[in-house]
């Protein structure tokens, strides 16, 4: 499951690998966890695990502020190019 | 003797001239210099009916043109703005109103509740009308007190104008003065050497606690051009930034590097979207030359690429305009040479810039900087900053201290030591920031007490109750006591080869 998978990255690249408290609603961006550009490696990730491509459209704080929004973004565009 | 021409005079010139140029726009709403006027004549009078001249005005308000409005109302009454970025915690905003001492705070409905608290009259602006709250909650309302003979204030030179917070060492933010002459000398030199028009519009990134943002706004009406405020939710999206660039017809871009680099990083920008552009200007941090040179592959051949360089306490007071040989090295460009008027010496002893002129502040509201307070005397401030001089320019080189500068951010690690310290699982605790080629990155290195367990995400949300985003460190290392040298110092080398 690509959430899985981001949410791993997200421990591993971020977070030093401790996983305890964070939830997939836990704020990456107000909590300083991903910064502006660590979004760029994030769209890199998005692309590399599922083939999508988020457009400059795409690339906002709301889009990119927890796990669970990360992943509605990559089903949405997954479903869009469907 | 001529008369001081203050920035506010400016801006009642450009009202006379150009009362149906567009003053500002903001999101989908568009103001002319003659609407801002009565607006700022009239909330000014009832600035100056509540004995307001000379006296603190805090503003906390979402970036907007209200802002904009009580910006100009303030300075037309007198009164000293004291702007905050409301989307900073609000434990902060306290912390800078403790600081302040306003006598009146300009604020919004939803806001005003959060200051239930703070024992300061309001000026609350609502959908329907704006009106005083006094200390005992009697609510005035604006529109019996409207007297349309409302004058603006002429300014002295050495009147305060605002005061702006940066980051204190102490964890105590530092109240910055900016005079009318500081503002006015560093303007007008702006209008001239960018040879400003009514035609342009100036972009206004930064926050207007920044004083970036002293440049969007007055330059632009010191000749009757517009601004293109960029509000904070905006501030990220790069789609509403590159948007914005057309829509607007942007012709000045004024911003730290890193919103420009953001811009680069989604191929947004291309020679079509930046062909109404006439300078692009940068500030705030060192850009990296790489990136710099992708930014000018980005830019219509037209459009001129500057650095602009100085601390708040002495705004913009060195400049320089890129060149394509500039380009072709291997290291950031110069932050250039003096405005004139302006001098610029090294400390022979430890190699710091200092800065005499007219931009320099004539201090700090609310603390002593033993080093500074005598040079702020003599117009001189000594900015921490280590330079070189080479070829008739100067090049920064690194800080004397602890500050640092994330994304254009003044961040003195002694403030985020000092917050983390309260946190009560915390037994000592030291921020360092990190910077490879690609990033800076701000580290606490934490000791815990006796069996507490610290977790990064506890940290950082503690962090980020007390500091803006910028200053929550972005990793947290544990360790059972911080490395120490022989002195009982502790040992910064070893901490960096922990990170």
């Amino acid at each position: 499951m690509f959430i899985d998978n981001l949410r791993k990255y997200i421990v591993d690249s971020y977070l030093d690998g401790q996983s305890d408290m964070l939830s997939n609603d836990t704020q990456l961006l107000a909590l300083n966890i991903v910064d502006s550009a660590s979004i760029f490696d994030l769209v890199d990730f998005i692309k590399e695990q599922t083939g999508v491509i988020v457009s400059m459209m795409e690339i906002n704080p709301i889009n990119f502020s927890s796990i669970n929004e990360v992943n509605a973004l990559v089903c949405r565009l997954q479903e869009k190019g469907a | 003797m001529t008369e001081f021409n203050s920035i506010m005079s400016g801006f009642e010139r450009s009202c006379k001239q150009f009362p149906e140029n567009i003053a500002v726009h903001c999101l989908d709403e568009s103001v002319s210099y003659e609407t801002l006027e009565q607006t700022v004549l009239q909330w000014s009078n009832a600035f100056l009916n509540e004995d307001l001249k000379g006296k603190r005005i805090l503003i906390h308000l979402d970036k907007g043109i209200e802002y904009v409005k009580s910006i100009y109302a303030c300075l037309a009454a007198g009164a000293i703005y004291v702007p905050v970025d409301a989307s900073q915690p609000i434990e902060r905003i306290l912390s800078i109103i403790s600081q302040a001492q306003p006598d009146l705070i300009i604020t919004d409905e939803s806001k005003c509740k959060m200051l239930n608290d703070v024992l300061v009259s309001r000026f609350v602006l609502s959908q329907e009308s704006c009106y005083f709250l006094n200390k005992d909650q009697k609510q005035v309302f604006l529109d019996e007190r409207l007297d349309k003979k409302a004058i603006f204030h002429k300014a002295k030179p050495d009147e305060v104008a605002a005061i702006l917070f940066t980051s204190g060492s102490t964890g105590v933010p530092k109240g910055v003065q900016i005079s009318h002459k500081n503002l006015a000398y560093f303007i007008n030199w702006a209008v001239d050497s960018l040879n400003l028009t009514q035609k342009d519009v100036l972009s206004n990134h930064a926050s207007f606690s920044f004083d970036l943002s002293t440049f969007d706004l007055f330059a632009a009406s010191q000749v009757g051009a517009a601004t293109w405020v960029i509000t904070t939710q905006q501030q990220k999206f790069v789609a509403e930034l590159v948007n914005g660039i057309k829509k607007y017809n942007v012709s000045i871009w004024y911003s730290v590097p890193s919103v420009l680099s953001m811009m680069v990083a989604t191929n947004a920008l291309d020679k079509n979207t930046t062909s109404r552009l006439r300078h692009v200007i940068f500030a705030g941090e060192v850009y990296p030359i790489g990136a710099l040179r992708t930014l000018n592959t980005c830019l219509a051949d037209t459009c001129s690429l500057h650095n602009w360089y100085g601390p708040t306490e002495t705004n913009v007071c060195l400049y320089h305009k890129i060149t394509n040989e500039d380009l072709t090295k291997d290291h950031p460009v110069p932050i250039g040479k003096p405005l004139a008027g302006s001098d610029a010496v090294i400390d022979c002893d430890t190699g710091e810039l200092i800065i005499y002129g007219p931009s320099v502040t004539p201090g700090y509201s609310n603390v002593i900087d033993g080093r500074n307070a005598k040079l702020h005397e003599q117009f001189g401030h000594a900015t921490g900053d280590l330079v070189r001089f080479e070829n008739g320019v100067y090049y920064y080189q690194d800080r004397i201290d602890d500050m640092v500068k994330i994304n254009g951010h003044r961040i003195e690690l002694g403030e985020i030591n000092a917050c983390l310290s309260t946190m009560p699982e915390i037994y000592e605790v030291v921020v360092q920031c990190i910077t490879t080629d690609f990033q800076q990155k701000l580290i606490a290195y934490i000791v815990p007490n006796t069996e507490a367990k610290i977790n990064t995400l506890a940290v950082k949300q503690f962090a980020s109750e007390k500091l803006p985003r910028y200053m929550v460190p972005n990793n947290v290392k544990c360790l059972s006591q911080l490395p120490r040298n022989a002195n009982g110092k502790v040992d910064y080398k070893i901490l960096r080869s922990l990170a």
